[in-house]
């Protein structure tokens, strides 16, 4: 349980990082909470050459509304979201989500950008963010590219980033009007990878019909899932049981989970019919004003 | 683990049976080979490294070519070891015609994982063995289209 | 000196555990020029070794040496264990590998960094091997063989008969049987093994530091195993130990291997396991299947039972196993009055971790079958489970009650406690509420348990696994010994050296306790060393912290000790006082006249004459205070008919648990868990209590969630806390702890052992309430842990088998 060796780079500003990593390309690995990374390489299961430690990086690490969405730096800490009111009043589901990932002591070090980075297909962080939509912002020396992040994860613990860039904030919009959101998780013990987790972020007009709506699934495929088809289905809906059938019905489709140790296939097939309802169902009443207290 | 998966191939059985076999379309296609030499026939040392992000393991492997029915069947055996553990894998590929430009592959596959990985990889370990097989048939779809813009 | 024996106080220990200061293995230094061990270790289950090439570790700078069990086999014996089976069991692998994690080589270096590098180059070559992974499989013909010299796979078969068994099965009038599992699991104290081993070739002797907390029977085997005198191998335990629960019980094979290791590098060595290697391949309980089968009355009577145990003890069985098998052997018909008993006992050998020590050692492999079976009796004759469990327990006038095979339960009343636990669970209530719950389609459940809770374990158990005809070629074991030491300075200071090896129990507090009662000094002004020196110590075989000892038999030496101490004080008082030693009595620091109270000398004045003055002293008597006292209670070695009083106390437990279950997604809560505890005279209920909280999580540990996983073919699947899931602060329910107290009349203080009586009743009550739960759905739960997923499957197959929806 010690790591091999590397080389330890601990730049202080985003130029001095962004150079750094053109420089060491594959060979390199930025550390930042170092929650997942860490252990990972205490059992020798990674063994970058060269460590970037960007947590010297200050300017990276805020939480800013500007009046239509939320900014947040990549290496704002997880427990700095949990805290923050401006996530709590515009970001209502990521505020909910956040507590669920592993403990108080995980979180203090556990940043927010190294979650998405990291792309566990469990993930609390980058299943909330793909219900919420946003942009993720990665710089590298010659240029800052936008990604919209239904095309940020690629498959397990992959993403877009290529090894001589860096993420540096997130653009999440703000939803306005009545809206709704819900976050559900099922996981052995709290703080536990999820079997399986569940997030919605919807909308409904004057009529209680669903404007907008994402729901998304974590934990039944390579990457956080958003169940399009049921997104395109609920569109001008009232919730109805036979619309939440319908619902279940998509998910079951959609869904190509694997088994593991702690859950069969079969299980968190059915876990994700089951939370999928339950998720929508607490989002849009939620959004209907009807219990405000509903999780 | 094991799974099965099947995927067209845009080439006629010959030559698809051809490309499949050839040591260096071979480590074209296997997710990080880094190294592959011909021991004897049908019988290849390897080095891989295999595993996701930067999760990686480096194994020094056996690959052998088995059971081998010309156009329509043979078996790949993979045995590794490296740092992270054990590998040990059999996949058995059956080729059936479909017309003179396509072939329908089928596939199944056994491995086990050993040592550390088995130990501490559970949560992942599936569904990563099968994105590795299903990016090498990916891959191996591409060898051939390569190989049909050489010709 | 008002009482403090049975007060809550609070822990001596604390203050420096609290403030950074405990002193842990890796807390106390090396001895210079001490070099780092990393072991390199099998991922395979099962094969031969072909070869090992670790010349291109030899290069890495900062390594010392490579030892592999080749080099080590010369050097050392295969360790002793207590059955016929000619079991060859060496710390590390000579030229087979038999577990995922088994040690092949040893690296030695600078660090442990450099020596993890190392072991990334070290080559072997394996030739695998068809792997054995299945308990019964282990028992059948054809199936792999793991040690070629023993011919098949069973380490230890033995046969019981108790009472009239075949008479009570043909006066039933049913008989009810069914077949349970019991999961592998492990301890998983924060603080993993630590060994600090140093080889002197002067003396030809191995001195080592190591977190082990006995039995010290084990010493006696590591020197066997070593080829030296046992006096050449000092073992010093250090003063904290961070947790055990059992398992560092099994230490010792790596103290063995370190020594050794030491020895042929040529320098001090310290190894500090890792968690991986802790869950790997450090020890664990048995995984085990038992076939139960009750002979019962239509009233719920069960007349007797029998049993066929399968005790899965691992690729090599290891001293002190089989003692799992037997450990609870005076005990299998548990707080019930059963006098027709039949036991046919295996222990078998597969590819998975040995075991050792746990918490509960065998009881809640004993109990889960026994206590679902009576659930089972109770369902089948549609009574209340309750009602069986009350028209089975031993009565309050039966005690000192004699069990079928042999046990002596010293003190109880199951009934009071019983009924207490029924009130204060609210049982009649909760059955309401249940039926009105499953109206509304939702499960609630509840379930009980109660057992009896040996303690102190009387060494001659483990002989059970022998024949009468082979014990009789040996020389009988028997005993509970423990010893204490207690000196007084020349300033009239009291320093009391005990031999139980504390892992986090506070057997600091509670010695002071006992000695300050007895001797009348504040017990926070009383020094304990806790440090173990096999050198310098007073112990014996059963020396250590196990089978909840120190309650029942390190206090009494204590005690024993202190009450040597107080006679002698009293003797030199009455000689200068000139009055009768039954005159005199110890009150605040003084001994006093009863008949005169103007006639007193301070403690302190008797002590400095006895150090200070030693001529003035009675004639005859030694100068100086320093006692030791040995106690054994009295423990018999098993006799010709195998009967085997194997705990020294026996204490009771009964739980209740409510619990309700998501039938959308199988999840488990629980809604209370009540617990009832008769422990004899408690010593320190604010201690007890904690011991009880712990045990009973670990419980809950193995009810639903901790299991050390293999696949079928032999892979290990758990070797990190994301996998091998320990109860953390979320997961532990609302627990109510009660206590009645029916003093025990073996030990001097009226105590008895506790602290692993809920390991032992958590797993079965947890299981009696999801079933009790999921009645509706016709299941039976008959292996664990009980997870969400194994819930959602039982409900399913229900449904689809036309069962409640």
């Amino acid at each position: 349980m010690k790591p091999g060796k590397f080389d330890y780079y601990c730049p202080k500003t985003v130029d001095e990082a962004l150079a750094i990593l053109e420089e060491v390309g594959f060979d390199g690995k930025i550390i930042a909470g170092g929650q997942s990374l860490v252990p990972i390489m205490n059992m020798r299961l990674s063994t970058p050459e060269c460590l970037i430690d960007i947590n010297q990086l200050k300017d990276l690490q805020f939480i800013e509304f500007d009046g239509s969405k939320m900014k947040i730096g990549a290496l704002t800490r997880q427990t700095e979201i949990e805290m923050s009111d401006a996530v709590q009043k515009h970001l209502g589901l990521l505020s909910e989500a956040v507590p669920y990932i592993g403990h108080v002591q995980t979180r203090n070090r556990g940043t927010f950008g190294g979650s998405l980075v990291h792309a566990d297909p469990t993930a609390e962080i980058p299943l909330s963010l793909m219900a919420l939509g946003g942009t993720l912002h990665i710089a590298s020396k010659d240029e800052v590219r936008e990604v919209n992040v239904e095309d940020f994860f690629v498959t397990y613990l992959t993403t877009d980033i290529m090894p001589n860039e860096l993420l540096t904030e997130i653009h999440i919009p703000v939803q306005e009007g009545r809206t709704g959101y819900s976050f559900h998780e099922i996981s052995r013990r709290h703080g536990d990878f999820a079997l399986v987790a569940s997030a919605c972020q919807l909308s409904i007009d004057s009529q209680d019909r669903i404007s907008k709506v994402r729901l998304v699934l974590g934990g039944v495929d390579a990457v956080p899932l958003l169940i399009t088809e049921a997104n395109e289905l609920m569109k001008g809906e009232d919730l109805s049981d036979s619309l939440l059938n319908k619902i279940a019905d998509i998910v079951d489709e959609m869904v190509d989970p694997e088994s593991d140790l702690h859950a069969t296939a079969d299980y968190r097939r059915h876990l994700a019919k089951k939370l999928a309802v339950r998720t929508v169902k607490s989002a849009y009443e939620r959004a209907r004003g009807e219990n405000n207290e509903c999780s | 683990m094991n799974g099965s998966g099947r995927i067209t191939l845009n080439a006629g059985i010959e030559k698809a049976w051809d490309v499949l076999l050839d040591p260096q379309a071979l480590k074209n296609c296997i997710m990080g080979c880094a190294k592959l030499e011909t021991v004897e026939e049908n019988k290849y040392e390897a080095v891989l490294s295999i595993g996701i992000a930067a999760v990686k393991g480096k194994y020094e492997s056996t690959i052998e070519v088995a059971d081998v029915q010309k156009p329509n069947h043979y078996k790949l055996i993979v045995k590794g070891e490296g740092g992270p553990g054990s590998v040990e894998a059999t996949g058995a590929v059956d080729l059936v015609p479909i017309d003179e430009n396509k072939t329908e592959l089928n596939y199944t596959y056994d491995a086990e994982v050993g040592g550390k990985v088995a130990m501490v990889g559970q949560r992942m370990l599936n569904g990563v063995a099968k994105l590795i097989i299903q990016d090498f048939f990916k891959k191996f779809n591409k060898e051939l289209e390569k190989s049909e813009q050489s010709v | 000196m008002s009482k403090v024996v049975g007060k809550r106080v609070t822990r001596v220990e604390d203050k420096r555990l609290l403030t950074g200061q405990g002193k842990y293995i890796d807390d106390i230094g090396t001895p210079p020029n001490t070099a780092h061990v990393a072991i390199l270790r099998s991922p395979y289950p099962h094969a031969n070794i072909v070869s090992i090439d670790y010349s291109e570790a030899l290069k890495i700078p900062g390594v010392k040496g490579v030892v592999t069990g080749k080099d080590v086999q010369p050097l050392l014996n295969p360790f002793g264990v207590g059955v016929s089976a000619p079991v060859e069991y060496y710390p590390i692998a000579i030229d087979k590998v038999r577990y995922v994690g088994e040690p092949v080589a040893v690296v030695v270096a600078k660090n442990r960094y450099i020596a993890e590098d190392a072991l990334e180059k070290i080559k072997v070559k394996y030739k695998t091997l068809e792997p054995l992974v299945d308990i019964e499989r282990a028992l059948e013909e054809g199936s792999p063989v793991l040690h070629e010299n023993v011919g098949s796979n069973i380490a230890n078969h033995r046969t019981f008969h108790y009472g009239d068994v075949d008479k009570a099965f043909q006066q039933a009038d049913r008989i009810i049987k069914h077949r349970f599992h019991f999961p592998k699991y492990s301890a998983t104290p924060v603080e993993t093994y630590g060994i600090i081993a140093q080889y002197e070739i002067s003396s030809d002797s191995y001195t080592v530091h190591a977190n082990f907390h006995g039995p010290f029977i084990l010493h006696s085997i590591m020197a066997g195993a070593l080829k030296i005198p046992s006096n050449r191998l000092r073992i010093i335990i250090p003063k904290d130990i961070g947790g055990s629960y059992g398992i560092k019980a099994g230490i010792y094979p790596y103290i063995v291997l370190c020594s050794v290791v030491s020895r042929l590098v040529g320098c001090p060595v310290k190894w500090i396991e890792d968690r991986q290697e802790h869950l790997a391949a450090s020890s664990s309980c048995t995984d085990r299947v038992t076939y139960i089968e009750a002979a019962v009355k239509n009233d719920g009577k069960v007349l007797g039972l029998k049993m066929k145990i399968i005790d899965n003890v691992g690729a090599y069985i290891r001293a002190p196993e089989p003692a799992c098998l037997y450990r609870n052997h005076a005990n299998t018909t548990g707080a019930y009055d059963i006098p027709n008993l039949m036991i046919d006992a295996y222990a078998v050998m597969t590819n998975k971790l040995p075991t050792g020590l746990i918490r509960g050692y065998g009881g809640q492999e004993t109990y889960f079958p026994l206590e679902r079976i009576m659930q089972m009796i109770a369902d089948e004759l549609e009574m209340d489970p309750a009602d069986v469990i009350r028209r089975n327990l031993i009565k309050k006038e039966q005690f000192p009650y004699k069990t079928a095979s042999g046990g002596v339960y010293d003190s109880g009343d199951y009934e009071k406690a019983f009924d207490l636990l029924l009130k204060t669970g609210k049982y009649e209530e909760f059955r309401k509420k249940q039926m009105e719950a499953r109206k509304k389609g939702k499960l609630l459940g509840v379930g009980l348990a109660v057992i009896v809770e040996p303690s102190g374990s009387n060494m001659g158990y483990i002989t059970i696994a022998l024949t009468p005809e082979e014990r009789r070629a040996g020389l009988p074991k028997s005993g509970c010994t423990e010893a204490a030491t207690i000196s007084m300075d020349p300033m009239g200071n009291v320093n009391v050296r005990i031999s139980t090896t504390p892992s986090g129990q506070g057997h600091e507090t509670v010695a002071s306790q006992i000695v300050s009662e007895v001797l009348g000094i504040p017990y926070d002004k009383i020094n304990i060393v806790a440090e173990l020196d096999t050198a310098t110590s007073a112990w014996s075989i059963a020396s250590g912290s196990y089978s909840s000892r120190f309650a029942s038999l390190g206090s009494s030496a204590v005690y024993y000790a202190a009450q040597k101490v107080k006679r002698k004080l009293i003797k030199i008082a009455a000689h200068f006082l000139q009055t009768d030693e039954g005159d005199l009595t110890i009150e605040n620091g003084q001994i006093v006249s009863k008949k005169d109270p103007a006639k007193s000398l301070s403690i302190k004045r008797v002590v400095g004459t006895a150090h200070w003055n030693p001529l003035s002293l009675p004639e005859g008597m030694e100068p100086g205070i320093y006692e030791t006292a040995y106690y054994t209670a009295q423990a018999e070695p098993p006799d010709d008919n195998d009967l085997i009083n194997s705990s020294i106390t026996y204490g009771f437990v009964a739980d209740l648990v409510t619990v309700e279950i998501d039938p959308e997604t199988g999840e488990i809560h629980i809604l209370d868990y009540y617990t009832v505890h008769d422990a004899g005279r408690l010593l320190n209920p604010l201690i007890v209590d904690g011991q009880i909280l712990g045990g009973l999580v670990h419980g809950l540990g193995g009810a639903m969630y901790e299991e050390l996983v293999y696949d079928d073919k032999g892979q290990f699947l758990t070797g990190s806390f994301m996998d091998y899931l320990c109860p953390t602060a979320p997961e532990i329910p609302k627990i109510t702890i009660k206590h009645i107290e029916t003093p025990s009349p073996i030990t001097p203080l009226g105590a008895k052992g506790l602290g692993e009586g809920n390991t032992m009743s958590a797993p079965v009550v947890i299981a009696n309430a999801v079933n009790d739960a999921l009645k509706p759905y016709g299941v039976t739960i008959d292996s664990l842990p009980v997870t969400p997923n194994k819930v959602w499957n039982m409900i399913n197959r229900s449904i689809k088998q036309g069962g409640l929806s």
